[in-house]
This record gives structure tokens, sequence and C-alpha cells, in this order.
């Protein structure tokens, strides 16, 4: 893949060495000529010291041959920019970090491909791990429209020691996998769930208390 | 027939300070926005309208200033992204039915395609100023 990564200083310098590993081609774009040499000197990577939001930077590349570009500046105007006139220039995707989540959904509209929220991403786990520590969202599918959970039985799980089946968990949600003593079990109607089981479930994102409360009872 | 209309200027350095004074003696509702209050307290002595305290690339500092019944919103912060941001915000969340940007760089336009936002260039009418002066005084220069 063809990857241009603008702005950013500690974030840039692990996805060039990430992605640089992988024989992608990636050029790095910063205003900072510091920096640009730091990574020039590290890496073996085309490396533009500029301001990508004006289109006379992207003159020594061909924008329309790159497959993503990745915008992370603290500035989410700057970042804003870039994007959008990368996708001018031909860029396929675009990648932006949005430092202020009220910005997250006009980023979408605005034509950016995968606006990222740090900020929300965080609330959100502070906010799930608010009922306990033992149940963990790996990931949320398709911007929150299902989401994955591990939780762990103890031994007052009230399904603890009960086949799947008999554990009757609410529908819409599914148990894909369990990791019993480090290795993966996918599970069929007759399977005995066991304390310390780990048990992987997808489920719609309205009714995760629900599945949680079933699984570890009441707390 | 020239209507009273709802304002928000975006930035309270020289110009959005002037454009408030001129537009708010013109019997406009104007809302000036900016983040540094010393700006805002420059202004808010000699102009009839709102001052709003806060960062006009979030939205939800926009909404709290009004945006939502704005007929005319003027971006002219002194960095061209931010004004790019705010008028694309302007048009396509609020729908505002007149947007202006400032830019200082020209290239940086293509950001704002597709969008109705009319763009002003200081750079470029300060050479066309100066361009018809040395005209008068007899400097030839390229056209």
């Amino acid at each position: 893949m063809n990857i241009i990564i603008v702005g950013g200083v500690k974030k840039a310098r692990y996805l060039i060495k990430t992605f640089a590993k992988n024989k992608n081609k990636v050029v790095f774009i910063n205003k900072d000529i510091k920096y640009c040499r730091r990574i020039e000197q590290e890496f073996e990577i085309k490396v533009i010291c500029g301001d990508a939001s004006k289109p006379n930077v992207f003159g020594s590349i061909e924008p329309e041959f790159y497959d993503i570009l990745i915008a992370l500046c603290p500035s989410d105007a700057d970042n804003l920019c870039i994007c959008r006139l990368a996708k001018e220039l031909g860029v396929k995707r675009t990648i932006s970090v949005v430092n202020n989540e009220c910005n997250k959904l006009v980023f979408k509209k605005l034509g950016i491909d995968t606006p990222i929220s740090v900020t929300g991403l965080i609330s959100t786990i502070i906010e799930k791990n608010a009922y306990t520590s033992r149940i963990e969202e790996l990931v949320s599918i398709d911007e929150g429209k299902a989401i994955i959970m591990e939780i762990e039985l103890d031994n007052e799980s009230p399904i603890v020691n009960k086949t799947l089946v008999e554990a009757k968990l609410p529908e819409d949600c599914s148990v894909s996998c369990i990791i019993r003593n480090g290795n993966a079990v996918i599970p069929r109607g007759g399977t005995v769930l066991l304390e310390k089981d780990k048990l992987v479930i997808i489920s719609l994102p309205e009714i995760s208390q629900k599945v949680v409360k079933a699984v570890r009872g009441a707390e | 027939m020239k209507d009273k209309k709802n304002i928000m200027i975006i930035g309270s350095g020289r110009l959005g300070s002037m454009l408030a004074k001129k537009l708010s003696q013109g019997d406009n509702d104007v809302t000036i926005v900016d983040y540094d209050e010393n700006a805002l307290s420059d202004i808010e002595m000699e102009f009839s309208g709102f001052t709003h305290l806060g960062d006009a690339t979030s939205l939800d500092t926009l909404v709290a200033a009004g945006i939502e019944k704005c007929d005319v919103v003027l971006c002219v912060t002194n960095n061209d992204n931010v004004n790019i941001f705010t008028a694309l915000v302007a048009k396509s969340v609020f729908n505002v039915n007149r947007v202006v940007a400032k830019l200082y760089e020209e290239s940086r336009t293509a950001a704002l395609n597709g969008y109705d936002i009319i763009t002003v260039f200081p750079s470029i009418l300060s050479i066309e100023a100066f361009h018809s002066c040395l005209g008068q005084i007899g400097v030839e220069s390229e056209d």
C-alpha cells in the first residue's frame, strides 16, 4: 500500500515504523524541519517538510497513486483541510485523528473516510468499565452497531456449570468463543460453562448491560 | 431593499472587529466569536452586538453562540484552516445562507470545493491596489 502520514510527532513515528516494515511505501509530511530530519535519519522513507494543507507540498509525489493519507495534527481544522485537499488531489482514502469528539460527525459529513476520536474512545471505555473491571469491551463493530465483549465467569455467576443452552442468554447476543486455560473453545449448545471461563460475546449495544447481568448476576 | 441580518463573525482580529463595528452600525444583529478574551474585550466597548468567548472549531461553541439562526457567517481569523473549517461547518451542518471565508493562501481553496462559500483573498486585493497605484505613478509592472 502507498501511505502518506501527515503531522503528529510520537504517533507518526510508531505508524511509520509499523508500515515501513511491511514493504508499504510511506511518505511523511511535517511542518517541523527538526522532526523531519529525525525521521529521515531513522527510516528510509521520503520525507517532505511543509504544510500539507497547501497543494504545492504534494508537488514531488503523485497523490493519485496513494491509497491512504493519515492526518495526525493536534488541530482538527488542520486535519480537516489536509484530508479534503488530499481527496481533491486523488488520494483514495483519508483517516484522521479527531481531537474534539464534537467534530467527529462533521468530519464524516465532510468526506473524511475514517475519523477517529481518541477522547470519545476513552470516555466509552471508562463508561463501560464503570460497572466492573472484569468486563472488557474489545471491539465496536461498524461504529457501534454491534459490540464484542469478553466477560469472565466466577463461581457466583448464575450460568456457571450450566450448558450454553441452559444458560438462556438474551436474544441478540451470541457466545462466539470461550477462552479456557489459555485455549480457545468454540462452544456448542451442549458446552458446559466453567468458572474462570472468559466468554467472548457479540451483542447489540442496547442490551449489553442485560447480557452482563445474565452472565455475572446482579452486583 | 436591505433587511436586518443575523451575522456571526468568527475571529476578532483587525478585520473581524472592524467588520463587527460596521455591521452593527448598519442595524444588524452581530455576534463575534473568539477564543481570546482580550481580543473580545477590545471590541466590547465599541459595538452594539454580542461577543462570545470560545473555540470556534468546536461545534458546541458555534451552537452556543447562536449559529443556528444566522443568515451570514464571516470566517475571518488569521488562520486559513480555521476559516475553512468554520466555513464548511456553517454550510454543511447549519445550512447558513451566506458564508464568506478569508484566505491568505489562494491555493487552499480546493478544500472548499463542492460548497457555495465565497472567498476573499487579502493578498490579491492588496496586489491589485498596489498595481493600480503603481500604474498611476507611472511604474510599469506585468499584468
